[in-house]
């Protein structure tokens, strides 16, 4: 009777957070919605605007290196560029008081 | 003028990043022309480094941190973490690398190519960054007060804040105000009032007052100042390096020096080091190192020092000649020869 109560609440803990955790399902999650947000993109900005993904594993440090990366490589875009970021990462403006007012994007 | 909220790409011209917003269904960034016209601004001009970056910034660690005792856990050019083996850190490499790009996109994205790397090896590989960016090097107002400000931004945004300590370095570095460090502490040195009141509790603190330049017992407003200033000095130059410079280190080596030494004695030590040096000879010895003179050795002609001043030495710097000095206009000419970069 006790170990099955033990193998349930273990089932309980494990089972969600495992599937949380797993990377693969939010590969899925973003394949699914990709399709989706691309043609929001097209929608607004008009087919020839550039996307660009971050591998949805990446790290925080290594989101931070993509989005400035990307934002120093947006001088080829004539127009608009796009950065798709990945679901882990939380997107938020930051503007520090210096004159240049510099808009930055947390990762994760 | 650049728009608030805009950051400027290597062509000069203005870009507004925002959020796609939460009606996309995946999370972007748009970066979007400002004005209709392109490039608004003058672009940036960008340097190509090749080894002489690396060199003076060698020779620089070598004169200072190590030569002068400046960090007393960098005993050698090229590795740091040392004496703190009983706080569980061991010395590691130091990673010299240089960025050419003069937009703080492009020099943000070498900050944090540099930064993946040190997280990589982790502290037994690596035990600090030293990353110059000689584009910057005429622009001390832009580094401090934009790259450095947006360098805290997105390394507290990244969630790396307690993983990272960064540090700012810069040929022509003067401690900021009191009222910028109050919004902008990170990476700062102490300004001179922290700085003075270190001195204050010193055993030795009438003689390091005197060779200050004030009085020993005269608290009189201008001997305040002539202090403040000589402090101001002494405090900014533990931060002129070669080339305008991030260096990283970790935040837990930092908290174990920190637990290793007071940092009222290691700045009051570092000031009474720099008398006993002469602000003449160690600006001479940076212009040197700037304009890319072979390093000199610590063999400088010091001048006389009060007697009194806690150090074995007899020698100490005139106290007139303590009172902070223009800096030497550094010689115009080509500062890096072309080379690739050879992080």
């Amino acid at each position: 009777m006790r170990s099955s109560w033990l193998l349930a609440i273990a089932l309980v803990v494990v089972v969600p957070s495992q599937a949380l955790l797993n990377p693969f399902d939010r590969v899925v999650l973003s394949t699914i919605k990709r399709p989706q947000f691309e043609q929001r993109v097209k929608d607004r900005f008009g087919a020839n605007v550039p996307v660009q993904y971050i591998d949805d594993l990446s790290t925080p440090q290594a989101t931070s290196m993509e989005i400035w990366r990307w934002v120093d490589r947006c001088a080829e875009a004539e127009g608009e560029a796009v950065l798709c970021l990945p679901p882990s990462c939380t997107a938020k403006e930051v503007r520090n008081s210096s004159s240049t007012g510099i808009a930055l994007f947390p990762a994760h | 003028m650049i728009p608030p909220g805009c950051v400027v790409d290597s062509r000069g011209a203005a870009k507004a990043i925002s959020p796609l917003g939460q009606e996309s269904p995946l999370q972007a960034l748009v970066a979007s022309p400002v004005g209709a016209s392109q490039p608004k601004f003058v672009a940036p001009v960008a340097v190509e480094v090749n080894s002489e970056a690396r060199h003076r910034m060698q020779a620089w660690v070598g004169r200072t941190l190590v030569g002068l005792g400046m960090c007393p856990f960098t005993q050698s050019v090229t590795e740091s973490g040392h004496q703190l083996a009983d706080l569980d850190v061991l010395p590691a490499p130091i990673l010299y690398t240089e960025s050419g790009d003069a937009t703080l996109p492009g020099v943000l994205a070498a900050f944090w190519t540099s930064v993946v790397e040190m997280l990589e090896k982790g502290e037994s590989g690596m035990s600090s960054i030293i990353l110059a960016a000689p584009a910057w090097d005429d622009q001390w107002h832009s580094w401090h007060q934009d790259v450095f400000p947006a360098l805290e931004a997105s390394v507290l945004a990244s969630g790396l804040g307690r993983e990272l300590g960064v540090v700012c370095f810069h040929p022509a570095y003067d401690t900021p105000s009191p009222a910028f460090l109050r919004k902008n502490r990170f990476g700062h040195m102490h300004g001179p009032s922290k700085l003075r009141g270190w001195v204050d509790g010193a055993r030795d603190r009438d003689a390091l007052i005197k060779g200050l330049g004030g009085e020993s017992r005269d608290e009189a407003s201008e001997t305040v100042v002539a202090v403040d200033e000589a402090l101001q000095w002494a405090g900014s130059y533990q931060r002129r390096s070669p080339h305008a410079m991030i260096n990283v280190l970790w935040s837990r080596q930092l908290e174990a020096a920190e637990n290793r030494r007071a940092s009222d004695n290691l700045y009051v030590r570092n000031v009474r080091r720099l008398l006993k040096e002469g602000p003449a000879s160690l600006e001479v010895a940076a212009s040197d190192e700037r304009n890319g003179l072979p390093p000199l050795d610590l063999a400088f002609a010091n001048q006389r020092v009060p007697p009194g001043i806690a150090n074995d030495d007899t020698t100490v710097a005139d106290p007139a000649a303590v009172a902070p000095k223009k800096r030497r206009r550094r010689r115009k000419g080509p500062l890096l020869s072309p080379g690739g970069q050879d992080s």
